[in-house]
């Protein structure tokens, strides 16, 4: 006689076994590329042509098969500007292959970056991102431009473009005024860290705002789970938001943190089009 | 047999007294002899540190310090002990290797939440050139703007600082402790 109450239970434990090795085995993993359209005539002017990618929280602690395949991945989409939003490093970890990893990508017009607050959990080593070694002089381990609350003007056939940087180091640069000055010129690339500086930005501003450091939760939870795990839920976890002429996208990121798992989040490169 | 129990057990009594009673380690104390106390240290943009063996105070090693032309170039310890209750002075030495007086601002924090310098404690302190040995007395940490006492069992943030240098300043710090 079959005990369809043993089947039952073994066909759930069997689902959350699969469930867990799919988090923790294959899903951190699948690097996708992710095509995101935004509406914005003057970036659409100015960008036009141009591929323009996004990366964040990669977490390096080593260059393994993750960072090697998301590495085959950029090199493939050929981009003009990659962006990247931050938490480079793991948590007072080596910072040396971070380093490498950033070396080894190449754009035809430029890369920047702001800093996550990961990036300053060793404030000595933090340093390295911008200087070398016991100098001030810049650094040369990589050709990235770290942006820390001030702007860059980037002239294209098209027009100007603005990319300006928030700092991600806790208490600076996300201040009203800062953010404010940083946004001044239509159609800005404003790249932060943290998300909340979304309702820091005047709705009436022109500016694409590219941000990470949710990671898409990871794994998705309801807000009661995250409260009793001691973690507050992101108001901006991931994707496009919208809000008059302000736009910000929140990427999932690719590396993880706290747990090396990732369950209906996947890590991903974003690839603007402008329309 | 009874007597010599009770001594044996007065004995141990005193002996872990005297161990219990032995000092902390201050909560804050500098004197860059070691490599490490440079990651004791929030490194911030415009502003070096490089251990240098010269003007040191206290053992071999001083803590160069160089503030670039910016907004406020600083010099910030870290510290998890924020009780400053059971002491009475701030000191430190500084050397000024410049031909003139140039000032540093030093600012004291009790409340990292509040608006800046609005609660703070803010000293100004002149160096001549040459030596100078700085005391700050805890007890006259009264916030710039509200006048009230700062709270000495939460203070959470030291600062020495410039303001808008136009050029680059260099200063040899040594033997930054609390007494």
């Amino acid at each position: 006689m079959v005990c369809w109450k043993h089947i039952a239970c073994i066909s759930i434990c069997g689902l959350f076994l699969a469930a867990g090795l799919y988090g923790f085995l294959v899903e951190p993993y699948a690097i996708t590329i992710r095509h995101v359209s935004v509406e914005d005539p003057t970036l659409r002017r100015v960008l036009g042509g141009y591929r323009l990618v996004h990366l964040s929280d990669l977490h390096i602690s080593r260059i393994g098969m993750r960072e090697r395949r998301a590495l085959r991945m950029i090199e493939k989409l050929q981009p003009d500007i990659i962006l990247l939003t931050g938490d480079y490093v793991s948590w007072h970890g080596d910072y040396t292959p971070a380093f490498d990893f950033l070396s080894r990508l190449k754009a035809t017009i430029g890369i920047w970056a702001v800093m996550g607050d990961y990036d300053y959990s060793a404030t000595r080593k933090s340093c390295l991102f911008c200087h070398e070694q016991g100098s001030a002089a810049p650094s040369t381990r990589h050709g990235v431009r770290f942006l820390k609350n001030h702007a860059e003007r980037v002239s294209l056939p098209g027009g100007e473009l603005w990319i300006a940087g928030i700092d991600g180091e806790l208490g600076t640069g996300s201040s009203p005024e800062n953010v404010q000055l940083l946004t001044e010129h239509s159609g800005t690339l404003l790249l932060s860290h943290e998300p909340l500086v979304f309702e820091a930005v005047d709705d009436n501003s022109s500016v694409l705002i590219l941000a990470g450091d949710t990671h898409g939760g990871q794994i998705p939870l309801p807000q009661w789970a995250w409260k009793k795990l001691g973690y507050r839920q992101h108001k901006y976890m991931r994707g496009l938001y919208c809000k008059a002429r302000k736009k910000m996208y929140v990427t999932t990121g690719i590396g993880t943190s706290t747990l090396p798992v990732r369950f209906l989040r996947p890590p991903e490169i974003v690839v603007f089009h402008f329309v | 047999m009874k007597v010599r129990a009770l001594y044996i057990a007065v004995c141990l009594y005193a002996l872990t007294c005297a161990c219990g009673s032995a000092p902390d380690a201050p909560p804050l104390c500098f004197d860059f002899e070691s490599d490490a106390d440079l990651d004791r240290l929030r490194w911030h943009c415009k502003t070096m540190y490089t251990r240098s063996r010269e003007h040191a105070t206290q053992g071999l090693f001083s803590l160069k310090i160089d503030f670039y032309p910016s907004e406020y170039p600083r010099f910030e310890p870290l510290f998890d002990e924020q009780d400053w209750s059971k002491y009475k002075k701030l000191c430190f030495d500084v050397y000024n290797p410049q031909n003139s007086v140039v000032t540093l601002t030093l600012r004291i924090d009790d409340d990292i939440t509040r608006p800046d310098f609005y609660d703070c404690y803010i000293e100004q302190v002149r160096l001549q050139p040459g030596h100078t040995s700085v005391v700050v007395e805890l007890k006259n940490f009264i916030g710039c703007k509200t006048k009230r006492h700062l709270r000495r069992n939460a203070i959470c943030k030291v600062l020495l600082f410039m303001s808008h240098p136009r050029q680059q300043y260099t200063f040899f710090l040594d033997h930054f402790y609390l007494a």
